[in-house]
């Protein structure tokens, strides 16, 4: 044993595991869950379940008899929280692969090709509402762009005082706003020039445009404050005025993680549900018109095609989980472009 | 450049002009960005307004039970056409109470989850785990709810509908309430693991900007990692905690078509009295009643009913952002700055 020096910071015990020691305790645990599992015929669930018990168990009883309270605590929170960890990611995990798989039944060219016009039973498909998703977000991402990138450049830029203050402070409320509210908002401002019942597509715009005005104007501010100070006082040394410091100097800086929160914005907000439920209705053709008539989206697709089978039930079933797949693989592809971006364009301002 | 320009006067006028350019630009922005709190506004005085007769009709005993809130809410749709005849009763003790109980445990379970998870993430997990486990949680927290939805009524309803309710636990309840799967339990499940992703991936970026340097500190005094995150790190963002918290209450209680699919959609108040099968009785929280009736909006007393709930859905979380507006500037004084 070495002198006393080495060993009282680590508290009461004087030895020291093997530094593969948590791992070792995992494999003799999952192995000995294993035989267990296997001997009792129980399902790969519970063997999860033992094995993190025995792991548990088996490292602090090793680490208490050879490391000492101290060292073993620690080892004992790193395996829970290694556990919590696997815990939280394993429905995670499942999500995608279930939606995946259960989507692939009807994900063919006649689901991405037709709608459900004329549609009884099996066949039919979702371009109707993927067509609307994609006008309704557009229009919607063509409003709350230009406002949030604005707003945001007032509070970085210029905004000071209590005005700046009550600014954030409502971003910071709208953020909050539950998205149906902001679904009703819609429905009650446009019920006031159409009447009651009006269901429009651009309706699910005006709805969608406050959920992301918030984000967009948290991602921008977020970038703009990331730009170096040293780049707009070097331009206003050249006697450049402000506006334009921002206008050439602050924004194409910024501009990558602008983009990529925008992109992050459209992600979060293209499977909202609940506002479009209100305000755009649901159809069955295509209708390429947001001011006249309802308007198809994914998300309420896959909504309507659960909560109101036809016969055979199975078919709308297929419909909905192929519609599911459709849109997560949008927002997947929006995250990756996003993240595209920040990783080719957006390396100066990495922090 | 003219040579005319280094004459004194012109010179001043130039900086003039640039400076009332800019002031014009300061006003212009100015007026654009407080459009956001007239929208706010519209917004509060639009769901006001028309929730108004709901609640003056009902008074303080709105809020609370009595009778079947899904009775109530069919008279009032079916309430007759001549405005002096609307009916508008209504106990809505039901609804709040379930959007209180689900969000409440939800979010619970899910702080001390994230909180883990994103320690676990930030300073155990080796870098190469790390670089993929972040972008997928982001990921995960824009997966929309309607896909939460689909998951929860097709696949958790089914097991737990085989595995946790027997016939004698049906029977037992049977002359209150019917016990299918769909469940407050499953809501809260299926909810926890919507809004966790949302609080680790705030919680990730936090803990990732505290500074080296204080948990090195606190790991020279010989303190080991885990009592290092508890006293350095994880004091350091009270904040951000506090953030994702309103953040993911925010999103619970907001939460529709998901807890529409899973929670049952029935104007039940489970009663914990009942032990264990409390957890599988259904109840409707307040933005399920509005999405289930979204095609009753246009008769005029029960589309004024649902922008009552929408009223008390908007009052609850502005008060949230107050709340965890002043939690942090309470924190502020002592560490990270999370705004």
């Amino acid at each position: 044993m070495g002198g006393n020096v080495a060993t009282v910071p680590m508290g009461e015990g004087s030895g020291a595991l093997p530094p593969r020691a948590n791992l070792i305790c995992f494999g003799a645990s999952a192995a000995a869950s294993a035989a267990v599992s296997f001997a009792l015929g129980l399902s790969p669930f519970v063997w999860l379940v033992v094995t993190g018990a025995f792991t548990l168990a088996s490292i602090s009883i090793w680490s208490m008899m050879v490391e000492g309270r101290r060292r073993a605590l620690d080892r004992v929170a790193t395996i829970v929280i290694a556990e919590i960890f696997v815990l939280a990611l394993v429905p995670l995990l499942s999500l995608v692969y279930t939606v995946v798989n259960e989507g692939l039944a009807r994900f063919d060219s006649e689901f991405l090709t037709t709608s459900m016009r004329n549609v009884l039973g099996d066949g039919g498909g979702a371009l109707h509402a993927a067509l609307g998703t994609f006008i309704i977000t557009a229009i919607a991402t063509a409003a709350a762009v230009p406002v949030g990138i604005l707003a945001a450049i007032y509070l970085v830029e210029y905004g000071k005082g209590r005005l700046k203050r009550a600014i954030t402070f409502f971003v910071d409320v709208m953020m909050g706003i539950p998205s149906i509210v902001a679904g009703l908002f819609a429905y009650a401002l446009f019920e006031i020039f159409f009447g009651p019942g009006i269901r429009l597509g651009v309706m699910g715009s005006v709805a969608l445009m406050v959920l992301m005005i918030p984000i967009v104007i948290r991602a921008t501010e977020e970038m703009l404050q990331v730009v170096p100070n040293a780049l707009r006082e070097a331009s206003f040394a050249l006697g450049v005025p402000k506006w334009l410091t921002i206008l050439r100097v602050v924004l194409p800086t910024a501009l990558a993680g602008i983009v990529t929160g925008v992109m992050l914005a459209i992600a979060r907000v293209i499977g909202e549900t609940a506002p479009l439920l209100v305000t755009t209705g649901s159809i069955d053709s295509v209708n390429l018109d947001p001011f006249n008539g309802r308007m198809a989206n994914l998300p309420v697709f896959v909504y309507e095609q659960y909560k109101f089978p036809g016969v055979p039930p199975e078919a709308y079933i297929e419909r909905a989980w192929a519609g599911a797949l459709l849109l997560i693989l949008i927002v997947m592809v929006l995250f990756l472009a996003a993240r595209l971006i920040a990783r080719r364009y957006g390396v100066e301002i990495r922090r | 450049m003219e040579a005319a320009s280094f004459n004194e006067v012109d010179l001043q006028e130039q900086t003039l002009e640039v400076d009332r350019t800019d002031r014009r630009v300061e006003l212009l922005l100015g007026a654009l960005a407080s459009t956001i709190l007239l929208l706010i506004a519209g917004m509060i005085i639009f769901v006001f307004v028309k929730a108004l007769p709901s609640f003056t009709h009902n008074g303080l005993a709105w809020f609370g039970s009595g009778g079947s809130v899904d009775d109530q809410l069919m008279n009032i749709f079916n309430s007759p056409a001549e405005p002096e005849n609307y009916v508008y009763h209504l106990r809505a003790w039901p609804l709040l109470y379930a959007t209180i109980l689900i969000t409440g445990v939800a979010v619970l379970i899910s702080v001390v989850f994230s909180v883990l998870s994103g320690i676990f993430i930030v300073e155990f997990a080796p870098e190469r785990l790390r670089k993929t486990i972040e972008p997928v949680v982001k990921l995960l927290a824009a997966v929309p709810s309607v896909i939460y939805g689909l998951i929860g009524i097709l696949v958790v309803v089914p097991f737990v509908a085989e595995h946790l309710i027997s016939e004698g636990r049906k029977e037992s309840v049977a002359y209150v309430i019917q016990l299918d799967g769909t469940s407050i339990l499953v809501g809260v499940f299926i909810l926890t693991i919507m809004i966790c992703p949302i609080m680790i991936a705030i919680i990730v970026d936090a803990l990732r900007a505290v500074p080296d340097k204080w948990v090195e500190g606190a790991a020279a005094l010989g303190v080991n990692r885990w009592r290092a995150m508890r006293t350095v790190s994880l004091r350091a963002i009270r904040p951000a905690i506090v953030a994702a918290l309103v953040l993911a209450t925010a999103r619970a209680l907001g939460e529709a078509i998901m807890l529409s699919m899973v929670a049952g959609s029935v104007g039940f108040a489970p009663n914990p009295l009942d032990g264990f099968t409390f957890f599988l009785e259904p109840a409707r929280p307040l933005a399920s009643t509005i999405v289930d009736n979204a095609e009753g909006l246009s008769v005029a007393p029960f589309g004024q009913t649902m922008y009552a709930f929408a009223a008390i859905l908007l009052i609850s979380s502005a008060f949230l952002s107050f709340a965890g507006w002043a939690a942090r500037k309470s924190f502020s004084r002592y560490t990270l700055g999370a705004r």
